[in-house]
């Protein structure tokens, strides 16, 4: 049976300048960034000087003072996503940003460990750990590969057992972006438009051809 | 950059549904400084509960804490068992609005086909986005199944139109001055 795709989710990550207190649900109302009942009926986590959490039916928002982190867990809104975090930094034009990373993360579930496993063996073969370890078994693992367009940066890929299933598999990919350096404020924040606004397409798609690749390493039915 | 989506706690000072409460109480307090602030912190009558009361420039805030639980929520997962699987996601265009139906250009995002224009029922549309649909608004289409807990399928659809910040003053002058530019060019020709 093929792995089912159990949970899925989209989170921009933009490390920065930022003040977290104004990052309240009915400040990106007033700036028409989510509908006014989706703000209203947000549950606030904590909103204190060093720190703001608050979610929404579908966006989750996490600010501290040097992070910001927007994302969410269906997939039907991640244009939607995509559209808060450019229209909250063009609003916050004058934010210094440094780096952006567009990250997509899918549990799947397999339907018995001999395919579990399946997935661990292709990615970490077994024979030469066998020689050094007792029962080794595939904890974690990162592979980073260069960015092939003409921005700075790498292409990031984590693949570990998952904590919502019993045979799962998380696969995490990170899309990393060195936005310009801080002495170019206004830049930064263009430069994150640009590239969520043309580069969101491509990176949503190369996330799930990776995820579908790794995840058919389980699939023991071919 | 690698981030898991789950926030470990920075502090081991608990903290939940922290409220943002201003000019707290100031006495009985036990105080420590911090650099650029003031923090104190006083038991409630609640067992297992303490008033934080923070100073900073002069304002003071006061939290009331639960010390049992963790100092930042991780944030909610959806119910791994039921959730919304995409199976054809496009990004559409309105081109003209009837009484009951609305004319689009789509662009697939996700799935099979190539760009189309089709006629789409107003209420399709999700409810609080009907004051949006005019010509040139843009909004994302998705289609596919709420998978339950059981394996039941439910097709599902969903139309939600994008929303942008307003326009400046300046952005809207911008615009004006290129298309009085653009308008001059053609008349040129």
């Amino acid at each position: 049976m093929r792995p089912q795709l159990i949970i899925q989710a989209a989170n921009i990550i933009i490390r920065g300048q930022f003040i977290p207190t104004m990052f309240h649900p009915a400040w990106f109302a007033t700036q028409n960034l989510i509908r006014q009942q989706e703000a209203e009926e947000a549950e606030i986590k904590v909103i204190v000087p060093d720190v703001a959490v608050f979610e929404a039916e579908w966006l989750q928002v996490e600010v501290t003072r040097d992070r910001f982190r927007a994302a969410s867990f269906q997939e039907a809104f991640y244009e939607s996503l995509r559209d808060v975090v450019v229209g909250t930094f063009t609003v916050l034009h004058q934010t210094p940003l440094r780096v952006m990373g567009i990250n997509q993360e899918f549990h799947y579930e397999f339907d018995s460990e001999k395919a579990w496993h399946a997935v661990g063996n292709r990615l970490a073969p077994k024979p030469d750990w066998d020689e050094m370890l007792d029962n080794p078994g595939m904890k974690s693992l990162t592979m980073e590969g260069k960015r092939t367009d003409d921005y700075t940066g790498y292409i990031q890929v984590r693949v570990a057992p998952s904590t919502r299933a019993r045979f799962g598999v998380f696969i995490e990919v990170n899309d990393h972006y060195v936005l310009t350096s801080e002495k170019e404020i206004s830049a930064s924040t263009s430069d994150l438009e640009t590239i969520l606004s043309e580069k969101w397409l491509d990176s949503m798609k190369r996330s799930w051809d990776i995820a579908k690749k790794i995840s058919a390493f389980g699939d023991l039915s071919k | 950059m690698t981030e898991s989506t789950m926030i470990s706690p920075s502090t081991t000072k608990p903290l939940h549904n922290a409220t943002l409460i201003p000019a707290g109480e100031l006495d009985k307090a036990k105080w420590q400084n911090i650099v650029g602030y003031e923090r104190g912190s006083r038991p409630n009558s609640d067992e297992g509960n303490q008033t934080q009361i923070d100073i900073l420039n002069g304002e003071s805030y006061t939290l009331d804490i639960n010390l049992q639980q963790p100092l930042l929520s991780p944030p909610s997962l959806v119910d791994r068992r039921e959730y919304f699987h995409v199976t054809q996601k496009w990004e559409g265009y309105v081109i003209d609005v009837g009484q009951d139906v609305f004319l689009a250009r789509l662009i697939p995002i996700k799935g099979e086909g190539s760009e189309l224009e089709a006629e789409i029922y107003l209420e399709e549309v999700d409810l609080p986005d009907h004051a949006l649909v005019e010509p040139g608004a843009v909004f994302y289409w998705n289609i596919g199944y709420f998978i339950k807990p059981s394996g039941n399928r439910i097709k599902a659809s969903q139309i939600r139109f994008q929303l942008l910040p307003p326009w400046t003053k300046g952005e809207l002058e911008k615009a004006r001055a290129r298309a009085a530019k653009l308008i001059n060019l053609i008349d040129d020709v």
